[in-house]
C-alpha cells in the first residue's frame, strides 16, 4: 500500500516507478491493490467533501441567522430612536405650550366675552343686506343659518372680507375649528385692508382646537402679532 | 485568535489555506463567510431557492478551497472572480438538475480519473477494469462503519491533508507514525471492504 502511494503521490524514483509499472502489468494483485487504493481515496474524497460542505451550510444558516438578528437590531435600533425623538418632542412642544399665558380657557373667555353678537354695517346694498341678514342670525343665535349666509355671500364675491371674518367666526361658535382656522387664514394672508384681524382670530381657532401643534402654531401667531402690532396685539400684551 | 474575529484579505486567505497548518480550516471557514453574500445576489439573479443556493456555494467554495490548495489557481485572477466563475457553474448545474434531472456538467476535479491519468495506458485499461464506479459508494458505506480514529484519520486523507497535518491535529508524535496508522486504516477499510463483497 506504502509504494503504491508513493507512486500516485510522484515520490518514487524514475527507477522504482518503471519497475512498479512493469510489475503492475503483470501482477494481478498488484493491480487489484492500485483499483483499491484508487477507490478508496475517491471514497474518502467524496465523503470528506459530503461532510464538510454539510459543515459549510450549517456555517451559511449560522450567518443567515445573525444577519436576521443584525437586521432586527437596527431596526429596533432606529424605532427606539424615532420613538425617543418624538416623545421628546410631544414633551416639549407640552413643556413649551404650557408655560404659555394664552390657553384655551384664555381663548373660550374671549370668544364668549366678544363674539356673543355681532355689529352691522349700515351700507345700502345687496350685499350689505345680506351681510346685515347673516348678523342678525347670528345675533339671534340661528348660527346655521348665519353661516348658510356668510358662505354664500363668500362664493358670490370671495374678496369680501367681512363675510370671510364673520364666516370664521361663526364656524368659531360651532366649534367647527377646521374651517375657523381656514377662514382666518385666508383673511390673515390679506394686505389690501386697512384693519385686519385675521391673524390673532386664526390664533384664537388655534387656541380652542387645542392640540399640541395647534397650540404652538397659536403662540407663534400671538407673538406675531405682538411684535407687529397687527389687529388684536393689545390683548396679548 | 482575535485575527478570525474580523475579514481576512485574499492573500491572508490564500496563505493561510496553503501554508499547511492546522488552522486551515478556520481559513476555510473565513473564506466562505467572506463571500457569502454571493448567494444572496445568485438567488436573485439565477432566480434559485435559497437551499440550491447555498448548497451551490458550498460545493464552489470547496472546489476553491481544493484549487488553492493544489496550486490549479495560480492567482492569475482575483480569487473572487474565480469563486465567482465556478460558483456561477454550480448555479447553473442546479437550475439544470432541478429542470431536467440531468446530472451536473460541472463535476468535481476530485475522483478517480486524476488517479488513472497518472497510470500508463497498458496498465490503465487492467486497472480500469477492477474498478467499479458504484463500488466507491459502498466503501463510503464502510468508510462510515470504522471506528472514529480511522474514520477520522482517512476523511483527513481524502481532504487532502498531509501526514504532517494529520499527526498535527490529531496528536501523533510524527508524520510517520500518523502515516502508518492511517495506512492501517486503510487496510481494515480493505478487509471490511472485502468480506461486504465475500472477496
Amino acid at each position: 500500500m506504502e509504494q503504491i502511494e508513493a507512486y500516485f503521490n510522484h515520490t518514487l524514483s524514475e527507477a522504482e516507478r518503471i519497475q512498479f509499472e512493469q510489475e503492475l502489468k503483470s501482477n494481478p494483485a498488484l493491480a487489484e491493490e492500485v483499483a483499491f487504493w484508487v477507490q478508496a481515496r475517491a471514497a474518502a474524497q467524496a465523503e470528506a467533501r459530503a461532510r464538510r460542505k454539510e459543515e459549510l451550510t450549517q456555517l451559511g444558516q449560522q450567518l443567515q441567522q445573525k444577519g436576521r438578528r443584525s437586521l432586527y437590531y437596527a431596526l429596533s435600533a432606529a424605532a427606539s430612536v424615532v420613538l425617543c425623538l418624538g416623545i421628546g418632542w410631544y414633551v416639549w412642544l407640552r413643556k413649551s405650550v404650557g408655560e404659555s399665558n394664552y390657553t384655551q380657557a384664555w381663548a373660550q373667555m374671549y370668544v364668549e366675552t366678544n363674539f356673543s353678537t355681532l355689529e352691522g354695517l349700515k351700507l345700502g346694498n345687496a350685499e350689505a343686506d345680506s351681510l346685515q341678514l347673516g348678523i342678525l342670525s347670528y345675533n339671534e343665535g340661528n348660527l346655521q343659518k348665519a353661516k348658510v349666509i356668510f358662505e354664500a355671500l363668500l362664493q358670490r364675491d370671495s374678496t369680501n372680507a367681512e363675510a370671510e371674518k364673520n364666516a370664521g367666526l361663526v364656524s368659531l361658535r360651532l366649534k367647527e375649528y377646521d374651517q375657523a382656522i381656514e377662514h382666518f387664514h385666508r383673511l390673515g394672508t390679506r394686505t389690501d385692508l386697512v384693519s385686519n384681524p385675521g391673524k390673532f382670530y386664526e390664533a384664537l381657532a388655534l387656541l380652542m382646537k387645542n392640540e399640541p401643534l395647534t397650540q404652538k402654531s397659536a403662540q407663534n401667531l400671538l407673538n406675531e402679532v405682538k411684535r407687529d402690532k397687527l389687529e388684536g396685539w393689545k390683548e396679548v400684551e | 485568535m482575535f485575527i478570525f474575529n474580523k475579514v481576512l484579505k485574499d492573500d491572508a486567505l490564500l496563505q493561510g489555506l496553503q501554508a499547511g497548518t492546522t488552522q486551515r480550516r478556520l481559513y476555510e471557514n473565513k473564506l466562505y463567510e467572506k463571500y457569502h453574500y454571493l448567494v444572496r445576489e445568485a438567488c436573485y439573479k439565477h432566480k434559485i431557492s435559497q437551499d440550491d443556493a447555498e448548497s451551490a456555494y458550498s460545493d464552489a467554495i470547496l472546489t476553491v478551497i481544493e484549487h488553492v490548495i493544489s496550486r490549479r489557481f495560480e492567482g492569475r485572477s482575483e480569487l473572487k472572480t474565480y469563486l465567482t466563475q465556478i460558483f456561477t457553474n454550480k448555479c447553473v448545474d442546479s437550475i439544470r438538475k432541478n429542470t431536467t434531472n440531468k446530472a451536473e456538467v460541472h463535476t468535481n476535479s476530485i475522483g478517480l480519473e486524476d488517479a488513472l491519468a497518472w497510470l500508463p495506458d497498458e496498465t490503465q485499461s487492467a486497472v480500469r477494469k477492477l474498478i467499479v464506479e458504484s463500488e466507491i459508494e459502498t466503501l463510503q458505506q464502510r468508510l462510515r462503519a470504522l471506528g472514529d480514529k480511522c474514520r477520522e484519520m482517512i476523511l483527513a486523507w481524502g481532504e487532502g491533508y498531509t501526514d504532517e497535518e494529520i499527526a498535527q491535529t490529531m496528536g501523533y508524535n510524527s508524520a510517520a507514525v500518523a502515516k502508518t496508522s492511517r495506512l492501517r486504516c486503510l487496510e481494515k477499510l480493505k478487509e471490511k471492504y472485502k468480506s461486504s463483497i465475500g472477496g
